[in-house]
């Protein structure tokens, strides 16, 4: 096909040319001619190259690898549409679960109609699609049935149709039983969240966290009673539910089936040994017990000729972690590596990981182990071998943060992120954004304004939203830079990730605001300031009376609005925050400070704003500032053109024999 | 009446011809209202013969080419899906349906109105997808677009 519609356009090449003119059409002939004799001088040497096998995804992720990621557009989980994307975390979690639970709601219905999705219109036919098979009695079941529900990896049909199968007395085979309790003791008995729930595995394993050490074996469980009905357990037998039950933190019970498996004179898998020396944490204490019970294990290991693997290294790096204080860990950790070595094992990053947790326990003597692991990592395209791996970029970065206080290598450690398919070992949500916390909280402490912002225009607000405290030193950041052109864009997020009731927050912003007013600044750059006061208060003003915020005013946040406010000539929203003062006198919290009210009467006074003036001194003398109300009083008469009636006003307010003596002390002056 | 004055004029071949035009001049036209403020969206004010010059089709697929594929089943497929989408999310479509089929996938376009909270839109799209899929057997792709009001989609009014 492809081949014709070649011929098709060298033909109407040549049609063209034919018609235009005869020269060029000579020419076009003569370099096809000599293209086609050169070829056969080289066909005596020409390399074939070797068939590389390609799978039916390549050419997919070929294409996708031209592109790059666009930092204005949200994950592609959500719906590309501005009502559809999530602006905060909360957002981003509730969205993302509620397609997944819609999903969840069909599910359910066709498992309760099951007889309504049985029609086969896929060829092949798909069997995800098709509602799940429920066992009871009625079916009639061998040995081939429970194979198949193995190998799905459904825990629970797995139990059921062995108790079918047992209870009608069919035999099956000790490798079948062997599958099954590989199964069982891997889920630990139940059913693991499944595959197809991606968010919630994605947002639930915050929990998980928490068990993380304790013991969630299911003693009495199905696994236990299945091992018990073996008669004479084989090293299979033993390997499986030793590492079942140190999996899930049942240490004892599995180190005690360990030294009886060691009697018996069986050797055991190797991830059996290795769980052994996990149990070390749990079974021995003190660092010195530990050790030896660990020795004692690879001295058996090296009796039976078990070599060791990954696994081991990690194991026992997981144990000298549990005794970093102890000054002999560090050497340990390195002999350690140094014999793994010798079997060729290289180490992954859960070895890194827990390495930086031992080195760097100790605060003072500052270790960089991280840069020598870098150095080593730096541009690979890493894999995941071990659960743990997921943990290592996330304890990188705090390393960066707390221990080493380095941008630089925190940048090392965030490209090694961005390399090839690295970004797939960050984890989880809960992983992903501590990891920026501490990404943005080493920016923020130790690099320029400039520099932090472009960061943060790259990644807030689709890959990371930053937490309350994450904001608060942003705005430092600003605040201590003089960056007033990123205060706009800092509001609006902060209001969109509903942080305006985080009271430091404002209360940084507002003051860092009310210091970098520069006289120098141009006049649109000090006009925008005075609209964004104004914005602020009014944004916070009307979410309290909706009740979103609670937090109550202060005076001397208010005062630096004021000032704000001023600085841009946004004389209205000034006049606002006055008469809210005056207003609710008994809610705000202490009072502004008075130089930011003297310098509102000043600039009333340049720009003669008489009513404004007004309400200030009112506020003035009901509050009892600490203002040297009689100078303000005669600038006013000095430098404004009083009407009678204004003059009547003023001396009502500060009474008129007071008002009297100042005028009259003003006009000696002058006079 | 004009058919009939042709007719006299015009060898038969042509009377034929037109009166090919006559018979389906009334199909997927809207009739006037009274007050003229019937409102329509850009797709209903196009009549069938505007599609592939100022609008496009509803359904996308290859099936009524020839050899195609399963034509009559996709026929009755897209209007199941209509149906389906009109009843799961009630009063909540403003525009047509628009069922594209590109391999084994089909992506259901349509505008729907922000009248209910966001989260329980995602529910309905997980839901509407993953129930689709189950009964089509095939992944099925749902790309919304929303607007704040119904009259956002209307283009003229009749």
């Amino acid at each position: 096909m492809l081949n014709c519609f070649r011929y098709i356009n060298i033909y109407m090449l040549h049609r063209t040319t034919l018609l235009k003119k005869p020269s060029e059409n000579i020419q076009i002939f003569r370099l096809t001619s000599t293209t086609s004799e050169k070829l056969p001088s080289n066909g005596d040497n020409i390399n074939i190259p070797k068939y590389i096998h390609r799978s039916s995804t390549d050419i997919l992720k070929a294409i996708s690898s031209t592109i790059q990621r666009d930092p204005t557009a949200a994950h592609y989980k959500y719906h590309d549409d501005p009502y559809l994307i999530p602006v905060s975390n909360f957002q981003k979690r509730a969205y993302a679960l509620s397609q997944e639970s819609g999903r969840k709601a069909a599910h359910w219905i066709r498992n309760q109609h099951p007889d309504l999705f049985n029609h086969k219109v896929a060829f092949p036919p798909i069997e995800k699609f098709y509602p799940k098979v429920f066992y009871d009695e009625s079916h009639e079941l061998d040995e081939n049935e429970l194979k198949k529900v193995i190998e799905k990896g459904v825990v629970s049909d797995a139990i059921t149709v062995y108790n079918l199968l047992s209870k009608n007395g069919i035999e099956i085979s000790s490798d079948t039983q062997q599958a099954l309790l590989e199964l069982v003791c891997f889920y630990n008995n139940q059913d693991d969240i499944e595959e197809d729930w991606i968010e919630e595995r994605w947002y639930t394993q915050v929990n998980k966290e928490r068990e993380e050490l304790r013991n969630t074996w299911k003693s009495n469980g199905f696994s236990n009673s299945l091992f018990s009905t073996i008669k004479s357990p084989n090293a299979h037998h033993y390997s499986t539910i030793i590492q079942g039950m140190s999996k899930y933190n049942q240490f004892e019970e599995s180190y005690k089936l360990y030294k009886e498996a060691c009697e018996k004179k069986l050797i055991l898998s190797i991830n059996s040994y290795n769980s052994a020396i996990r149990s070390a944490i749990y079974v021995k204490e003190g660092a010195d017990h530990k050790w030896l019970h660990i020795q004692e294990i690879l001295n058996q290991m090296n009796d039976l000729d078990v070599p060791m693997n990954l696994m081991t290294l990690n194991s026992i790096l997981y144990v000298l972690t549990t005794m970093a204080i102890s000054p002999e860990s560090k050497k340990y950790a390195l002999k350690t590596i140094a014999e793994a070595k010798k079997f060729n094992i290289e180490p992954c990053l859960s070895s890194f990981y827990y390495l930086i947790q031992i080195f760097c326990s100790d605060k003072k003597n500052k270790s960089t182990i991280l840069v020598d692991i870098l150095n080593l990592l730096e541009g690979k395209t890493l894999n995941i071998k071990d659960i743990a791996d997921t943990n290592f970029f996330v304890a990188a970065m705090e390393n960066c943060r707390y221990h080493l206080q380095n941008f630089s290598v925190a940048l090392r450690v965030h490209s090694l992120l961005l390399t090839g398919n690295n970004y797939n070992l960050i984890g989880n949500s809960y992983k992903e954004s501590v990891y920026y916390r501490h990404f943005f909280a080493i920016l923020c402490q130790n690099e320029s304004t400039e520099l932090l912002m472009k960061y943060y225009n790259d990644l807030v607000p689709h890959i990371y939203i930053p937490e309350p405290s994450i904001t608060e030193m942003i705005v430092k950041s600003i605040n201590v830079s003089a960056a007033v052109e990123f205060y706009p864009k800092l509001w609006s997020d902060i209001l969109m990730f509903d942080q305006a009731d985080r009271e430091p927050v404002i209360v940084e912003l507002t003051n860092g605001m009310a210091q970098n007013l520069f006289p120098s600044f141009e006049q649109s750059v000090k006009e925008e300031l005075g609209q964004l006061a104004g914005t602020i208060y009014d944004s916070i003003e009307e979410r309290k009376e909706t009740g979103k915020i609670k937090m109550s005013w202060t005076g001397s946040l208010l005062g630096n609005l004021i000032e704000v406010c001023l600085f841009g000539d946004n004389i209205q929203n000034a006049t606002e925050i006055i008469m809210k003062l005056k207003n609710n006198e008994n809610e705000i919290i202490g009072v502004p400070d008075s130089q930011n009210i003297t310098n509102f009467l000043n600039y009333c006074i340049n720009k003669n704003y008489f009513n404004e003036i007004l309400i200030c001194v009112e506020y003035i003398l009901e509050v009892g500032l600490e203002v040297d109300l009689d100078i303000l009083i005669s600038k006013i008469i000095k430098s404004m053109v009083l009407s009678p009636m204004q003059r009547a006003h003023l001396s009502k307010l500060i009474g008129t024999e007071h008002y009297v003596e100042i005028e009259s002390k003003t006009e000696s002056v002058i006079s | 009446m004009f058919a009939d004055t042709l007719s006299k004029v015009l060898p038969c071949r042509s009377t034929y011809l037109i009166f090919s035009r006559l018979k389906h001049v009334q199909a997927a036209r809207y009739k006037r209202s009274i007050k003229g403020n019937k409102p329509l969206t850009y797709e209903m004010a196009g009549p069938p013969h505007t599609i592939a010059h100022i609008k496009g089709w509803n359904s996308w697929n290859t099936c009524n080419m020839l050899d195609g594929l399963r034509p009559a089943e996709t026929a009755i497929d897209d209007e199941f899906i209509r149906r389906f989408i009109i009843g799961t999310w009630h009063d909540l479509i403003a525009s047509e349906i628009i069922i594209k089929r590109q391999h084994n996938i089909i992506r259901i376009a349509a505008i729907t109105v922000q009248k209910i909270s966001v989260t329980k839109m995602y529910f309905l799209i997980g839901y509407t997808e993953e129930l689709l899929s189950y009964w089509l057997q095939c992944p099925i792709k749902l790309e919304l677009q929303t607007v704040e009001d119904r009259s956002a989609v209307v283009f003229k009014y009749i």
